[in-house]
C-alpha cells in the first residue's frame, strides 16, 4: 500500500472523490476510443498543465513518441507490438498457428484516431510542455492473458474486465452490448460541459465494478501491468518533485493504481519482440474492431466536440447520415427526405430509450429504418451504413519515422520495377520466357499477390498459371497494378516476417508448407508458388515437403490433381525458373507410379462415390498421356492399362467403374468391342446393365458410334428385359445416354427403335420402344436446351 | 362482451394500460401512452407492483424501432413470415398508442377504395344527397378523424391502386372527399393517427409495392424467435392460455414433450440442429404459431380419448398432419429430420427423444408416398 489514504472500497463515491482530490496526480480514466473521454482529458490536460503526462499504451514505444506528435503527423496513427513466438514461449504454437512448427505471430494495436483520449492526451500533454510517456508493460507481458485467454493472435484495445462483470450486468438493462450501455451512459454533451461530474461518474462507476470483482479474477494480469505501471509513475515522480503529474489509464486501472506499489514486470522484451508506430488508417481500426466499427462516428463527436458543439453526438448522426445517404443507390435515389426521416428516427430512438443524445446504435437503426425497403435493397443500405461508419480517413507520419525495412525494401523494389507508386491503376505485360528483367519483375508480383497485398485489380492477372491450369497458352503474364495506401498497413503488419520482400514471402511460405503438410495437391501448388517467386532458399524444403505427400498422401483424388498441376507446370516449364526440375521430374515419375498402382484399390469404392472416381480414373488417363507425349518424364502408359485392367476384372468393383475402367481401355485401344458385349450381359443378369453402360460411355462415347457389336448387345439385352426390369434400369440408361450429343443421339435412337419395332407383336415390347424412344428424345432435349449451336 | 372468444389487446390488458398511462415521459400528440410506455406494453417490465407480461417475444429493440418509427410522420411496414407475430404486434402497438387495435383493413384482391376510406349510405345518399350523415366512414377515415392508429394486414395482398390510394393520407395526413362541399371536403387528420402495415415475405409483393408508397414507410423486418429456450417459453405461455378453461383444460403437455417440439420446429427452420448438422428444409414454414397449434391440438385430440398426458406419439401426428398437409418436399424434409437428428438422441437414451422416434410410422406414407425409384 502506498502512502496513500486509505479509502474503503465499498464506498465507491468515497474512492471516487478521494482519487479526483489528488494534488500531486491528475487522474484521467478513461475508456479506450471514447470522444467523451478523449474531449475531457484534452481540457483537464490543458487546465493543469502537468510536467508529465503518463499514457496507458507499451512502454517500449515511448522513444517513438515525438514522431506520434510532430507537426505534420495526422492520426489514425498506431503502435503496433509484435511478436514471433519461434521458441514456443507462450505455448501457443499450433493453437494460435494451424501447426505446432508455425510460430504464433502476437500483435497488440493500440490506436491513436483523434477521438482516442490516448492521442488526446499526447497531444495536449506536447502542447503545454510535459515530458510523455507510456507506461504499461510491453506486449510479452500481455500475451498470457489476452491473446492466450482470448485465443486470437491479434488483440486491439478492449473494455475488458470493465465490461465483463455483474455489476455492468445488473446495469445493462436492455442494452444490447457494453458499447451501447457505455455510450448511452457517459457519451453526453455534459462531459464536455461538466468534466468533473463526468470523471466522478466514470470513477464510480469503475470503483462499482472493481468492489464486486474476485480477488482471483484480477490475476488476468492486471495486477502486474498495475504495479509495472505505478512504477513508472514512481519514478516520473522523482524526475519532477513537487509538480503534477498526469497518468491517462483505463478506468478500471485508474480505481487501482493510486493504491498500488510499484514493481517492473518480468516480462521483458526480447529480440522476437518489435515496437514501431505506423500511419494507419480508419479502415485498418474498422478491421481490427469487428463488425459495428464505427471509427468515423467518434470522429465526427470529436470534431463538433472541438467544434464547441453543445450537441455533438446530433452532429455526428447528421454528419454520418448525409454520408450514407450520398453512398446508398438507393432505388430513386435516397433524397433529402430520406436523410431528415433517417436523422429523426434516431432521435426518436433515443428518446424513448432515454438516452440524452443519440447514441452510434440509435443512428444505425434509424437509417436502417428509414432507408430500407424490404429485402430489395437491404445490401445497399448496409453498405451506406457500413461507409458512413468507418469513414476514409488515412493517417500519416514523418518520413523518419522509422518505417519497418520491409516498407521500404518493398517501395525501393517496386521502384525499381517501374511500377508506379501514385495510385493509378497500370496493365504491366511481362514477357517471362525470354527476359530475364520480365522474370524478376513477375516474381516479385507474385511475392506481392502470395503476401495479399492490396495492390492488384481484379483479376490481378493473366498468364500461364499452372496452379489452377488456366491459360497455359498465353506466352507473357498481364498484370493490373494498382497501388493503395493501404499497402503500408499491410507492409506494417508483415514486417517481422522479414526486411525484404522475399524474406517475408519466404517465412510465409514456411507456415503454408507446415500447413499443407502431407497434401500432395496443396504441396504441389506450393512449390509452383515457390519457383515462381523466385524463392530459391525455401524451394527445397518446399520440394522436399511435395516428396513427402506424395509418399503419404492416401488420397487417390488429391494425387491425381497434383499429377495434373505438375503436368501442367510442366508442360511450361521454361517460364519458369528452371532450378529444381530435375528432382520435380523424378518426383512426377514417382507420383504417377503410385497413383497408377492404386488404380484396382478404386474397387472398394462406395457405388455412390462411383462418379467422382471415374472423373479422378478420366483425369489420371489425360495427364498420363499428355506426360508420355512430353517424353521428359518416365511416364507411360502400360501400368495404368494394366491397372485398369484389374479393376475392370475385380468381381467388387461397382458397375459403373467397371463401365468407366473398359471404357478407358477401349479409348486407348486395349479393349475390344467385343469384351464390352460380353460384359454388358454379365452386368445385365445382375440388373446393373445400365451403370455399366453410364461409366462406359462416360469415358467412351466412340465406342457406340463406330461399330454395332455393342449396339446390337444393348439392343437385344433391352428387348429381352421384362418390363419391371427395363423401367427400373431406365434411369441410368437414360444418364447415360447423356454422354451424346443430339446428332448421335438421333442416330442411335432410330437405330435402336428401329429395331425394336421390328419385333413381334404384344403389348409390353411396344411399350419398350416407346419409352426407349422417350429416353432417348428426352436426353436429345435436354441437350439441345443447353448445348451451343446443335440443331 | 366479456365472453368474445378473443379479446382485444386493449380490453384484454385494460389494467395494464392504465398502469403504463402513469408512466412519464413526453407523449407524441394524439398518443394514450409515453413511448416507453407503448414498447414496456409489447416486450414487458414492472410499473410499481404491477407486472406488465411481455406479449412479443424476441428482440426488444426491434419494438423499440417500430414505436419510435410511429412517433414519426412515417407508416410501418411489418414483414415477415406468416406467423412471426407480426399481426400481434401491430395490435398491441396500436392498442398502447390509440387505445384501440380494432381499426382493421385486410388487404384481399378484392380490396375496394371506398373499403379502406368511406363509403355512403345509399338510401340517405338518395333522399338527401351527399351529407356527411350519409357517409358510412371506413376505418382509414375513422382513424384519421379521431387520431388513432389504423392497421393494415397483408398489404400486399391488396390492388395496388387501392393501396396507392393511402398515399396523401401518409404524406398530408388529408383525405378529401369530393363529394361533399366546403370545409366538409376535407378531412384533416388529427395527430395521432398513423398506419401500421403487415406484409408477409412469402408473397413476395413488396418488391411490387409502387416506389411512392414504399417511401411512407418505415420498414422492419420481423425475425422468427431465434432463442430456443425463449421460443419455449413463449409457446408454454401460449398453450398454457389457449388450453385454460376449454375442453383439453388438465391435459398436461410436458416439459419434455414442450422441449421435443419446439426443438423440431426451430432446428428445421434453421436449418441446422443444435449439435450443427444440416438439415434439409421443406417449403412450410414451421413457424412458431404453427408449433402452438400443433401443441394445442395433440392436447385436444388426448382429451377427446379420455387422456390426461399428451405422448410424443401424439405430438408426430399432429406434425405430420398440419405442417406436412400434403407436401411432399416437406413429408421428405421430416423424414429426413427423423433420421439426423431424432435418431442420434433416442440411441443416446435421451427422455422422450426415444419415444418420439418410436413414433416415426406415423411419417410413412404423409405427403405422398416416397418414389420407388
Ligand atoms: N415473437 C412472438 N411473440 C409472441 N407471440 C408469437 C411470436 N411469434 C409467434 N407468436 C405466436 O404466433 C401467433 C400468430 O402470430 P400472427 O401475428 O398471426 O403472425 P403473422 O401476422 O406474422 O403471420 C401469435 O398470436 C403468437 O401466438
Ligand atoms: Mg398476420
Amino acid at each position: 500500500m502506498a502512502r496513500r489514504k486509505v479509502v474503503d472500497p465499498n464506498d465507491p463515491l468515497a474512492l471516487a472523490r478521494a482519487v479526483l482530490a489528488d494534488s500531486e496526480t491528475l487522474w484521467l480514466p478513461i475508456r479506450h476510443l471514447s470522444p467523451a473521454c478523449a474531449a475531457v482529458v484534452g481540457r483537464r490536460i490543458r487546465e493543469v498543465r502537468p510536467a508529465a503526462v503518463l499514457i496507458e499504451g507499451p512502454d517500449d514505444a515511448t522513444s517513438l513518441i515525438p514522431f506520434l506528435v510532430d507537426p505534420v503527423a495526422q492520426p489514425p496513427l498506431a503502435v503496433l507490438s509484435t511478436y514471433a513466438d519461434l521458441k514456443n514461449r507462450f505455448g501457443q504454437n499450433g493453437i494460435l498457428s494451424p501447426d505446432p512448427r508455425i510460430p504464433v505471430r502476437f500483435r497488440s494495436w493500440w490506436p491513436l484516431v483523434a477521438s482516442a483520449p490516448e492521442h488526446a492526451a499526447l497531444l495536449a500533454g506536447h502542447e503545454v510542455g510535459a515530458e510523455l510517456a507510456f507506461i504499461d508493460a510491453p506486449l510479452p507481458a500481455h500475451i498470457p492473458f489476452e491473446h492466450a485467454r482470448l485465443a486470437r493472435a491479434v488483440q486491439g484495445p478492449s473494455d475488458g474486465a470493465l465490461a465483463e462483470n455483474a455489476y455492468f450486468s445488473r446495469l445493462r438493462g436492455t442494452r444490447r452490448s457494453f458499447g451501447e450501455w457505455w455510450e448511452s451512459a457517459f457519451e453526453s454533451g455534459e462531459a464536455a460541459a461538466d468534466p468533473d461530474r463526468f470523471l466522478t461518474a466514470v470513477l464510480v462507476f469503475a470503483a462499482s465494478v472493481r468492489g464486486l470483482t474476485a480477488r482471483g479474477a484480477l490475476d488476468d494480469g492486471s495486477r502486474v501491468r498495475e504495479a509495472h505501471m505505478a512504477w513508472h509513475i514512481a519514478q516520473a515522480r522523482k524526475r519532477h518533485p513537487g509538480r503534477v503529474i498526469a497518468v491517462v489509464t483505463g478506468a478500471y486501472h485508474t480505481v487501482a493504481l493510486p493504491w498500488t506499489a510499484g514493481k517492473r514486470a518480468a516480462a521483458k522484451v526480447d529480440r522476437n519482440s518489435k515496437t514501431l508506430v505506423c500511419a494507419w488508417s480508419s479502415r485498418g481500426l474498422a478491421a481490427l474492431l469487428g463488425p459495428g466499427a464505427a471509427p468515423a462516428w467518434g470522429e465526427a463527436v470529436w470534431s463538433a466536440f472541438e467544434a464547441g458543439e453543445t450537441r455533438p453526438y446530433a452532429h455526428a448522426v447528421q454528419a454520418l447520415t448525409v454520408v450514407a445517404t450520398r453512398v446508398a443507390r438507393l432505388e430513386g435515389g435516397a433524397s433529402t427526405a430520406e436523410a431528415v426521416a433517417a436523422v429523426s428516427a434516431a432521435e426518436s430512438l433515443a428518446a424513448l430509450r432515454g438516452n440524452r443524445e443519440p447514441t452510434s446504435w440509435d443512428f444505425a437503426e434509424g437509417l436502417r429504418l428509414a432507408l430500407r425497403k424490404g429485402e430489395q435493397n437491404r445490401a445497399a443500405v448496409e453498405v451506406a451504413l457500413q461507409a458512413a461508419r468507418v469513414g476514409g480517413a488515412m493517417g500519416r507520419l514523418s518520413g523518419a519515422a522509422g518505417a519497418p525495412p520491409l516498407v521500404l525494401a518493398w517501395n525501393a523494389e517496386a521502384k525499381d520495377h517501374r511500377l508506379d507508386v501514385s495510385g493509378g491503376e497500370v496493365t504491366v505485360r511481362l514477357d517471362v520466357r525470354r527476359q530475364e528483367a520480365h522474370r524478376r519483375k513477375s516474381a516479385f508480383l507474385h511475392q506481392s499477390r502470395f503476401l495479399e497485398l492490396p495492390v492488384f485489380g481484379e483479376p490481378p492477372f493473366r498468364g500461364p498459371d499452372p496452379a489452377s491450369g488456366q491459360d497455359l497458352h498465353l506466352l507473357g503474364e498481364t498484370w493490373t497494378f494498382r497501388w493503395r495506401e493501404a499497402v503500408v498497413e499491410h507492409l506494417v503488419e508483415l514486417a517481422d516476417r522479414g526486411p525484404t520482400p522475399t524474406a517475408a514471402a519466404e517465412s510465409l511460405m514456411a507456415d503454408r508448407v507446415a500447413e499443407a503438410a502431407g497434401d500432395a495437391a496443396a504441396t504441389a501448388t506450393l512449390v509452383m508458388d515457390a519457383a515462381r517467386m523466385g524463392l530459391r532458399a525455401i524451394l527445397p524444403s518446399v520440394l522436399a515437403a511435395a516428396e513427402e505427400a506424395v509418399q503419404v498422401d492416401p488420397s487417390f483424388a488429391r494425387r491425381v490433381t497434383a499429377l495434373g498441376r505438375y503436368a501442367e507446370w510442366h508442360a511450361v516449364r521454361d517460364v519458369l525458373p528452371t532450378f529444381g526440375s530435375e528432382r520435380l521430374a523424378v518426383l512426377i515419375g514417382r507420383l504417377y507410379l503410385r497413383t497408377t498402382l492404386d488404380v484396382p484399390s478404386l474397387a472398394g469404392t462406395h457405388p455412390d462415390r462411383a462418379e467422382d472416381a471415374v472423373e479422378q480414373l478420366r483425369a489420371l488417363l489425360r495427364h498420363a498421356l499428355s506426360l508420355e507425349a512430353d517424353g521428359a518424364v518416365a511416364v507411360d502408359r502400360r501400368p495404368l492399362v494394366e491397372g485398369l485392367a484389374r479393376l475392370a476384372g475385380d468381381p467388387t468393383c461397382p458397375a459403373t467403374l467397371v463401365g468407366a475402367a473398359l471404357g478407358l481401355g477401349a479409348a486407348v485401344g486395349a479393349v475390344t468391342e467385343g469384351q464390352v458385349a460380353r460384359e454388358l450381359s454379365a452386368f445385365a443378369r445382375i440388373d446393373e446393365a445400365g451403370r455399366f453402360l453410364d461409366g462406359l460411355l462416360r469415358t467412351s462415347r466412340g465406342i457406340l458410334l463406330g461399330g454395332s457389336a455393342l449396339l446390337t448387345a444393348i439392343d437385344r439385352l433391352v428387348t429381352g428385359l421384362e418390363w419391371d426390369r427395363f423401367h427400373a434400369m431406365l434411369p441410368d440408361l437414360r444418364r447415360a445416354f447423356t454422354a451424346f450429343v443430339p446428332a448421335e443421339l438421333q442416330r442411335i435412337g432410330e437405330r435402336v427403335a428401329g429395331e425394336v419395332v421390328a419385333l413381334p407383336e404384344g403389348d409390353p415390347p411396344d411399350d419398350v420402344a416407346r419409352v426407349l424412344r422417350l429416353a432417348a428424345t428426352a436426353a436429345e432435349q435436354a441437350a439441345l436446351s443447353v448445348g451451343p449451336g446443335s440443331r | 362482451m366479456a365472453d368474445a372468444i378473443r379479446l382485444p389487446a386493449e380490453r384484454r390488458f385494460a389494467a395494464e394500460l392504465a398502469a403504463l398511462s402513469t408512466l412519464p415521459g413526453v407523449r407524441p400528440e394524439g398518443w394514450r401512452l409515453a413511448p416507453r410506455a407503448v414498447a414496456m406494453f409489447a416486450h414487458g417490465g414492472q410499473v410499481g407492483d404491477l407486472p406488465i407480461t411481455r406479449k412479443f417475444w424476441g428482440d426488444d429493440a426491434l419494438v423499440e424501432r417500430a414505436v419510435a418509427s410511429l412517433a414519426s410522420d412515417r407508416g410501418l411496414l411489418l414483414i415477415g413470415e406468416p406467423g412471426t407475430a407480426k399481426s400481434w404486434l401491430s395490435e398491441l402497438l396500436a392498442a398502447g398508442i390509440s387505445g384501440a387495435s380494432t381499426l382493421v383493413i385486410h388487404g384481399t384482391a378484392g380490396l375496394t377504395e371506398d373499403q379502406i376510406k368511406y363509403g355512403w349510405n345509399y338510401a340517405l345518399l338518395l333522399a338527401e344527397g351527399p351529407s356527411p350523415r350519409a357517409l358510412v366512414p371506413g376505418p382509414l377515415y375513422t382513424g384519421m378523424r379521431t387520431g388513432r392508429i389504423v392497421r393494415f394486414e397483408e398489404i400486399t395482398r391488396a390492388p395496388h391502386e387501392v393501396s396507392d390510394g393511402l398515399l396523401a393520407a401518409l404524406s398530408e395526413k388529408l383525405l378529401s372527399v369530393p363529394e361533399l362541399a366546403g370545409d366538409e371536403g376535407l378531412l384533416l387528420g388529427r395527430p395521432g393517427f398513423n398506419l401500421i402495415a403487415t406484409a408477409n415475405t412469402r408473397d413476395r409483393g413488396v418488391n411490387e409495392m409502387s416506389a411512392a408508397l414504399k417511401r411512407r414507410f418505415n420498414f422492419e423486418h420481423v425475425q422468427p424467435v431465434a432463442d430456443l429456450d425463449e421460443e419455449i417459453r413463449l409457446v408454454r405461455e401460449q398453450i398454457t392460455s389457449w388450453v385454460a378453461g376449454g375442453p383439453a383444460a388438465g391435459v398436461v403437455l410436458g416439459e419434455d414433450l414442450l422441449e421435443l417440439l419446439v426443438t423440431t420446429f426451430h432446428e428445421i427452420r434453421t436449418g441446422t440442429t443444435l449439435e450443427g448438422v444440416r438439415l434439409e428444409r421443406g417449403s412450410a414454414t414451421m413457424s412458431t404459431a404453427e408449433a402452438v397449434s400443433v401443441g394445442y391440438n395433440a392436447a385436444l385430440h388426448a382429451s377427446f380419448f379420455g387422456a390426461s398426458v399428451v405422448a410424443p406419439r401424439d405430438l408426430v401426428g399432429w406434425l405430420a398432419g398440419t405442417v406436412v398437409k400434403d407436401d411432399p418436399a416437406s413429408a421428405k424434409a421430416l423424414r429426413s429430420y427423423w433420421e439426423v437428428a431424432v435418431k442420434p438422441r433416442a440411441s443416446a437414451e435421451r427422455g422422450a427423444w426415444r419415444a418420439y422416434w418410436a413414433a416415426r410410422d406415423l411419417l410413412e406414407g404423409v405427403g405422398g408416398a416416397p418414389k420407388s425409384r
